[in-house]
């Protein structure tokens, strides 16, 4: 049998059906643009640190609005009916979305690629904190949206699919944050900065790449995605 | 074939199916009826591997959907109750994404012979939300329908259509009936009758009643209640008193002199009243013989169920 993307396309091209895509994109745009040039003229040399300091944020107000519907609006109009009565296993339609959100997302953050382009012609730039940075928004993208996706099916409700969303995912990047960890006993901030999502990020945004970072990522996404299939199984 | 085995299913403390036991036949089309909350969306969601039983099995020609639920799922059709769509789509963008999803061979063509089958010609362009309720049920239909399985369950086909749409829907599924498998359910008893070749009635989580519609229609006919309309005889009450089978008598209305009026007997009197009124000269306008509801059917199997315990 040959692979399955019926799902994976469906999922990608109902956010461009809805006017949600274009109000996404625009925004991020936007914010994300402002907190670069923001500071950039200011600091006057070629470094998109602010960039990359403040995009986890926008992404974690963001991508909740992106995964709020996934399963909620499925429930609340009755599609899943039809769509779990189709014949493609459970696992498939729970990747296929999860891969048409993801791909929405990271086309999302590649339109800000011509900051880094236009940063190559004004001089020497170090790149590997560059790459870096942008493999550390894709990762940090794959964790929030199987967090939303997850909240997404515990509920009917887009709102609160949102606010649940965004607020777990604030958590998990917060709790790894200097203002947290000083206060935080030797146990807490092993611990926090193990599962903390900001300090793997930066670690990686710093242009280090390293497995540890890559395996916890992966792991952190595949974890939220097995508890939206266990959801999902239930048919709640 | 379609074999359910015992199954059951309860959410929480609800029972919603109890024990349910059924088999379809290659070619039948079998009518599920019961009133609203009895079961039926929960069995056909169930059959359709929607979600699974807690307790027994189904079988899609042999195949167990719990065990091979993709091999089953292949094999069915099927059109929930208010046909739940992608609204965000049009009709052919959604149609060519359940083909993609169930891996239908010469799509396109499938598509255009599903589409001018169930009669989508002229909208086939349009987004779904912009349609009736007529066409939305039968795109509903379309996507059941399109991959060509042998088997398709129809939760409530007609309910929310106006009476045109029902008629068209009803001839829809009457020709998909030909070559298909049909289980479909519904709460009104005309609606079986019309369309099914065995009915299963289903009330309160358990089959009360399995047998072939022409069995079933006798539980409804055997009621002996008559509406009389007549006129040109003040005394016809006191006439047909003298018909021994007769237990009372209940004046309904009556306009420009014309008196309804309706017997309850213990017997098909109908030849009995039309002799009446011809020895007594009375114009006879109307005599039939009211049809049970669901409810006096239910009341009488269930009071069957009980005496065949004893």
């Amino acid at each position: 049998m040959k692979n399955n993307t019926a799902i994976f396309k469906r999922e990608f091209t109902s956010f461009f059906n809805s006017t949600i895509a274009y109000i996404f994109i625009t925004v991020f745009l936007i914010l994300s643009y402002f907190f670069f040039f923001k500071s950039f003229f200011i600091n006057g040399f070629l470094s998109m640190r602010s960039f990359f300091d403040m995009t986890p944020w926008i992404l974690l107000f963001f991508i909740p609005s992106v995964t709020m519907k996934i399963w909620a609006e499925e429930k609340r109009s009755k599609t899943n009916e039809i769509l779990f009565t189709l014949p493609v296993s459970d696992w498939n339609i729970i990747m296929g979305k999860f891969w048409g959100a993801y791909l929405f997302v990271i086309l999302t953050i590649l339109l800000t690629i011509n900051i880094p382009i236009t940063l190559l012609f004004l001089g020497k730039i170090d790149l590997g904190p560059i790459v870096g940075g942008y493999l550390g928004l894709f990762f940090l993208a794959g964790v929030y949206i199987s967090i939303g996706m997850f909240t997404s099916s515990i509920t009917s409700n887009q709102i609160i699919a949102y606010i649940l969303g965004a607020a777990i995912g604030f958590i998990f990047y917060v709790i790894s944050q200097q203002f947290v960890i000083f206060t935080a006993s030797a146990f807490f901030t092993k611990l926090f900065t193990t599962l903390g999502l900001s300090y793997h990020y930066s670690s990686i945004s710093r242009g280090v790449m390293d497995i540890y970072d890559i395996v916890y990522f992966i792991g952190f996404t595949a974890i939220f995605l097995f508890l939206n299939y266990i959801v999902v199984k239930k048919r709640i | 074939m379609i074999e359910i085995q015992n199954i059951s299913k309860h959410f929480g403390n609800l029972i919603a199916v109890n024990d349910v036991t059924f088999m379809v036949n290659r070619g039948e089309i079998v009518g599920f009826l019961g009133p609203n909350g009895a079961g039926k969306t929960t069995t056909m969601r169930m059959i359709t591997g929607f979600f699974p039983a807690d307790k027994g099995k189904v079988l899609i020609d042999g195949i167990d959907i719990s065990e091979n639920p993709l091999e089953a799922k292949r094999r069915i059709g099927y059109l929930p109750e208010n046909a739940p769509l992608y609204e965000d789509m049009t009709v052919t963008e959604y149609l060519n994404f359940i083909g993609e999803a169930r891996q239908i061979p010469n799509l396109k063509s499938r598509i255009q012979g599903t589409i001018s089958m169930v009669g989508l010609e002229k909208v086939s362009k349009r987004m779904i939300w912009e349609l009736s309720k007529g066409f939305h049920q039968r795109v509903g239909l379309a996507q059941a329908i399109l991959g060509d399985p042998d088997f398709l369950i129809l939760d409530e086909p007609t309910t929310g259509l106006d009476p045109n749409q029902i008629l068209e829907i009803r001839d829809v599924i009457k020709k998909l009936g030909e070559t298909k498998t049909i289980i479909l359910s519904t709460h009104i008893l005309q609606e079986a009758e019309a369309l099914a070749s065995k009915i299963i009635i289903i009330d309160n989580a358990k089959i009360v009643a399995q047998d072939s519609k022409e069995n079933i229609k006798n539980l409804f006919q055997v009621t002996n209640t008559i509406k009389i309309i007549y006129k040109n005889n003040d005394n016809f009450e006191k006439d047909l008193k003298g018909i021994a089978n007769i237990t009372n008598i209940k004046q309904i209305e009556e306009i420009k002199g014309a008196k309804t009026i309706i017997v309850y007997a213990n017997d098909d009197i109908r030849e009995k009243i039309f002799n009446k009124a011809v020895e007594t000269k009375t114009t006879l306008l109307g005599l039939t013989r009211e049809l049970a509801s669901l409810e006096d059917i239910f009341a009488k199997v269930t009071r069957k169920e009980v005496d065949n315990e004893k």
